[in-house]
């Protein structure tokens, strides 16, 4: 009980629009903004929902999104197209992080 | 998109400095699209922008303190800003501009619809007479002349739509097709029906005249079958006079044809030797250059010849032609027995079809397949249903 309590107490609203979303069907990328990343293979990345390039080089890519960060390392990093809503990264991707403002 | 890229324009750069990240967002939040981003160094960027975006670039560079520089530039703007430096690219898109300008002033496209009577080229043929050919200068086109110049030519035509259309000159027509046929009806002198064949009268329709014969009857050649003399009788069954008419009916007699198909067993078939050749040649009114048009000995030759049409009634007395000739082998061959009757059988229909085009129906057939060592044979009589009647001229008393 105490744990519950206490959870309430953190972020009620929150949790009350998060719970009105669910139960209206909306998807969380649109009602959280939350961002999607879509791989194909290891050569090909979409990012949807970012906000701004913290760093480029050609071994690591850093997008700052609503939670935080995406951290794309590799190879070769190529930024193909980017513009509001999206952007596409070629190259040969080892690994993706997300890094949240919360931890 | 790959057609606006190359009419807009656009250019490579390379932008150094301590914030590209910052020169990038700076871009995506001004709409200024890049693409291919590539980091060459930690202080360095490449990526390819379009013309009008470059243009913009100037208050981010300011703010972010990054150097640019312009790699490569690609699209229409500069291809034109390089070529307008050349004096011959300059005359060409003069030369171009006049060309089009003296194109536009003139008809390179005649089109005529809806005429059945008189053919296109014939149409063409007077319109030429006329002085109103391909190329003529627009200004001088006067269609109300054309129109009123067609209808006295040609009286069939009742009504011409004469219009110019960019560069085309529009004829419409209307024919009256049955002016014709009741002129020579009109014209037709008093006649008999008179047999062309004998046979028995199966069916007969009478539109003129009077019938000498009925169904089932059996005509013999020159019967009259419809007399165009009809007499006047009073009440006392007496002649008062005689009048003339064009007789016109429509007798159907039945009769039989004899039949007789001879097939050789044996034949010739011309068999591919080897791979043919094409030779070109070009054709420009009566002058030929390029290729040899004798026949040869043991191969297939065939011409075709490729005319240059402007606009569909307008070609140029120009035309480039291929003459393939193919070498063949003749081989004897034979027919087996099934192949031979098949054969004879495709002829008989074909002689059926040609008999249907001339209104004559087959009714029966009796025949016979007749085989021998060298040939083989189809006979019989046909019993066909055939129209029946020619016009004879009577000559008054």
């Amino acid at each position: 009980m105490p744990g519950k309590l206490s959870q309430k107490s953190s972020d009620p609203a929150k949790t009350v629009k998060k719970r009105i979303l669910t139960a209206m069907e909306i998807p969380e990328d649109l009602s959280c903004k939350d961002s999607i990343v879509t791989l194909t293979g290891p050569h090909k990345a979409v990012i949807e929902n970012y906000k701004n390039i913290l760093c480029y080089q050609q071994e690591q890519l850093i997008i700052r999104t609503c939670f935080g960060k995406v951290i794309l390392e590799g190879k070769n990093l190529e930024i193909i197209r980017y513009d509001n809503v999206e952007m596409e990264v070629q190259g040969y991707i080892k690994s993706v992080c997300f890094e949240n403002h919360h931890k | 998109m790959k057609l606006e890229k190359f009419f807009g324009g656009r250019v490579k750069l390379e932008i150094s400095g301590e914030q590209l990240e910052r020169f990038l967002n700076l871009c995506k939040a001004r709409d200024l699209l890049s693409e291919k981003i590539k980091s060459r160094t930690k202080k360095c960027l490449e990526f390819w922008m379009p013309l009008k975006d470059f243009r913009k670039l100037q208050p981010i560079r300011r703010k972010t303190k990054v150097k640019i520089h312009i790699l490569e530039k690609r699209g229409l703007p500069f291809i034109l800003q390089k070529g307008i430096t050349h004096k011959c690219f300059l005359t060409g898109i003069l030369i171009c501009i006049v060309l089009i300008i003296w194109l536009s002033g003139h008809i390179w496209n005649i089109h005529i619809e809806g005429n059945t009577m008189n053919s296109t080229p014939e149409i063409l043929r007077f319109l030429d007479e006329q002085g109103v050919i391909h190329g003529i200068r627009r200004k001088n086109v006067n269609c109300a002349q054309i129109a009123a110049a067609l209808r006295k030519e040609y009286p069939e035509i009742t009504f011409v739509s004469a219009k110019v259309e960019g560069t085309r000159l529009l004829l419409e027509i209307q024919e009256e097709n049955q002016v014709k046929e009741e002129l020579e009806k009109e014209q037709i002198s008093p006649c008999d029906l008179v047999a062309n064949i004998e046979g028995e009268i199966v069916n007969l329709v009478i539109r003129n005249g009077v019938p000498n014969v009925k169904k089932g009857d059996i005509c013999k050649k020159e019967d009259i079958l419809i007399s165009g003399t009809l007499k006047i009788l009073n009440d006392s069954q007496e002649v008062v006079r005689t009048e003339y008419v064009a007789a016109d009916a429509d007798i159907y007699v039945r009769h039989e044809v004899a039949y007789y198909k001879e097939l050789s067993l044996s034949y010739k078939e011309k068999k591919t030797a080897g791979k043919g050749k094409t030779s070109w040649y070009l054709h420009m009114g009566n002058w030929i250059a390029g290729a040899n048009f004798l026949p040869k000995e043991n191969y297939t030759t065939s011409v075709q010849e490729f005319p240059w049409q402007i606009t569909e009634n307008f070609i140029l007395p120009i035309s480039i032609g291929a003459i393939t000739r193919v070498p063949y082998k003749l081989e004897e061959c034979f027919y087996t027995k099934e192949q031979a009757e098949e054969k004879l059988i495709e002829q008989l229909q074909i002689y059926e079809k040609e008999l249907l085009q001339k209104e004559i129906r087959i009714e029966t057939s009796s025949l016979s397949m007749k085989m021998e060592e060298k040939s083989c044979a189809l006979k019989g009589t046909l019993t066909v249903i055939e129209k029946c009647g020619v016009q004879k001229e009577i000559h008054k008393e």
